[in-house]
């Protein structure tokens, strides 16, 4: 029986987010959430370590006007229960703050035996809320894991670096976090939507965690957000394919590519 | 004045990480690596006036103890390293332990009026977010593209300090390492870029995208997908957010569909062109040039419409 838990961001969904020509800046009216595609990794993975090894997967969440619905379409991908903290202090936090109130709610949600992040949040992309936690928790981490297994008390873990491969055994509990190629998260039938429109979603007070107010004040703060904005022609080649492959020669030519 | 700590994971980048400390006003330089890796002459010419040497297994859970150690010793003003996926974690468990700031894949650090401000990539790379770090010190790791060029000041030698951790070392056992050789190229170098996505069906199939690199004197790149998930090319061929930023004179997109964290590697490409069958493709927004075509069609007709006209690429 293994005690799973998973941090899942209610993150910004950048495909819909939309900017001001003039400004730059997203559009506030276009704001809408999701859990980002590494943390959905992160839960299917705990998935079939249960369906393996037997156990619980309790996801966990950070933020401010969590929608338990978007914490349910997570969990029908068959997590049993979760753990969240939705608070205006922590509304604009850092992976500073974060981490110290998921870590504390992993405490309180019980033992875990592993702990499973994304690499990096969808809209945040900070590439460090999993070790964070490890270090609060006085933990081993490990980051980019593309393959996984679980072998009694121990993780034998496939990593990927800049240079290569490395296979890491790693003693429980451990903090994992998982690259988007360690698996393709199920699509989760009507049933277990269903199934997972039943299941429990735990709102703990911030008052609950107890954190001192330096855990809880941001250590990064935001000055401005601002789209990159590349003026491209958008010309569309259009005919045969003998008549556009010779449009797109005239192309590099005038471009100076060929000559 | 306030010290600037460098950890390096390895030391191709050295010298820049030293210069872009010294343009921030930052002395004197620390560097701290790995015994086996460091190379005094690099060190004192570029200004490193200590070295600090740690001889552990490279498993981060454990240098971030050290680097932790260094640094209530030394008290620098900023951590810097390179954006690699080693150092991110040492320095999220380190910034952790310490209660401090740490921002990743920086595009730009400045220090104004004792704040330091960053540049990064953020909601999937189509924003660049603007931010400032509370405290001292701070880690920041940095992408190669915000590299600062200053004249640094060289140093006869180099103070050479090795410190030991006395710490259980148990819990995390490197198994294995399997090193993929580096591609010769470097996408971030390359003049004329042929990516190849999803779109293509075999191994096999990239040859078309290889002729047609080849008759362009360029070299082949890639979406995510193509190297890390299907492994038909190195690492270090993706293009994106978490790969190359590439800025070739020409890029043709091949079956990609253009997702943000891709297009953001591409933003500064000057001439894009994308072919892709799928009308809809984001990647056609992103593009100077679209071809709306099956690659398996148009490839082959355009490779012999180039090899047949006296047209030759200006990058021989
Ligand atoms: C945190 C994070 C980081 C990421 N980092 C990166 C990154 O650095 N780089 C990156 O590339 N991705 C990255 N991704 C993944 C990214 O979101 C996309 O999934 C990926 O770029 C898609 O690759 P693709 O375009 O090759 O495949 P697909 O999206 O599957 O697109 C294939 C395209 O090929 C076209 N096609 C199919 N058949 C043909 C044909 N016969 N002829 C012509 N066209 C055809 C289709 O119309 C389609 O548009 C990241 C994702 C996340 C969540
Ligand atoms: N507020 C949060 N709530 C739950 N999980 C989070 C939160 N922030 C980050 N995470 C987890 O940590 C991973 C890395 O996030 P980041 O450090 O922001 O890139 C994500 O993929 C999530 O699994």
């Amino acid at each position: 029986m293994l005690n799973i838990h998973v941090c899942v961001k209610q993150s910004i969904d950048i495909n819909s987010l939309e900017y001001d020509p003039d400004t730059l800046r997203p559009r506030l009216e276009t704001l809408q959430f999701r859990i980002g595609d590494a943390d959905l990794c992160a839960v299917e993975e705990a998935v079939r370590i249960k369906e393996n090894n037997g156990g619980k997967v309790t996801l966990l969440c950070a933020g401010h006007n969590i929608n338990p619905d978007i914490i349910r379409e997570a969990m029908a991908i068959g997590a049993d229960d979760a753990y969240v903290v939705s608070d205006p202090l922590v509304r604009d936090a850092d992976q500073w703050v974060y981490a110290n109130v998921l870590a504390a709610l992993s405490v309180l949600a019980g033992q875990p035996d592993i702990i499973l992040c994304g690499e990096s949040s969808l809209d945040d992309s900070a590439y460090q809320v999993g070790p964070r936690i490890a270090e609060e928790l006085d933990l081993p981490s490990i980051t980019h894991v593309t393959r996984l297994e679980v072998k009694e008390r121990k993780i034998i873990a496939e990593r990927a670096i800049e240079d290569g491969v490395e296979i890491l055994e790693v003693e429980l509990p451990v903090v994992v976090s998982v690259g988007l190629e360690i698996n393709t998260p199920r699509l989760p039938s009507l049933l277990m939507i269903r199934a997972a429109s039943r299941k429990n979603v735990n709102f703990i007070p911030l008052d609950a965690i107890k954190l001192p107010k330096e855990k809880l004040s941001s250590l990064v703060k935001y000055c401005d957000i601002k789209a990159i904005k590349v003026g491209r022609k958008n010309v569309v080649l259009s005919g045969s394919l003998e008549e556009i492959a010779s449009m797109l020669l005239s192309v590099l030519k005038s471009d100076g590519v060929i000559q | 004045m306030s010290s600037a700590l460098i950890y390096a994971e390895d030391w191709e980048h050295i010298p820049e990480l030293l210069s872009t400390s010294a343009a921030l006003g930052l002395s004197p330089l620390i560097i701290f690596s790995h015994r086996d890796l460091i190379d005094i002459k690099v060190a004192a010419k570029n200004g490193a006036s200590e070295i600090i040497t740690h001889r552990l297994e490279p498993i981060p859970t454990y240098i971030s103890r050290l680097l932790v150690q260094v640094i209530s010793e030394r008290q620098p003003r900023i951590i810097l390293g390179e954006a690699k996926k080693n150092v991110r974690e040492i320095f999220g468990r380190a910034a952790q332990r310490m209660g401090k700031a740490c921002v990743n894949n920086c595009n730009n650090i400045d220090i104004a009026e004792g704040i330091v401000r960053i540049i990064r990539p953020i909601l999937g790379g189509g924003y660049n977010g603007i931010q400032e770090l509370i405290g001292s010190p701070v880690f920041v790791t940095i992408r190669p593209e915000a590299f600062k060029k200053y004249p640094v000041k060289s140093v006869e030698e180099p103070l050479i300090t090795e410190i030991d951790l006395k710490l259980k070392r148990d819990s995390i056992k490197l198994v294995d390492k399997k090193t993929t050789k580096r591609s010769e190229v470097d996408l971030s170098l390359a003049k004329v870029i042929v990516g190849v996505g999803r779109g293509f069906r075999n191994k096999e199939d990239l040859k078309l995208a290889e002729e047609l690199a080849e008759l362009l004197n360029g070299v082949i790149g890639c979406s995510r997908p193509i190297s890390s998930d299907l492994k038909w090319l190195p690492e270090d061929r993706h293009i994106g957010l978490s790969g190359k930023w590439i800025r070739s004179r020409l890029y043709i997109a091949v079956g990609i569909s253009g997702q943000i964290q891709h297009v953001v590697g591409i933003k500064n490409a000057e001439t894009v062109i994308a072919i892709n069958n799928d009308p809809d493709a984001p990647i056609h927004k992103e593009s100077d040039y679209s071809i709306i075509a099956d690659l398996y069609e148009f490839l082959p007709v355009l490779i012999k419409k180039l090899r047949e006209s006296k047209l030759r690429s200006i990058y021989g």
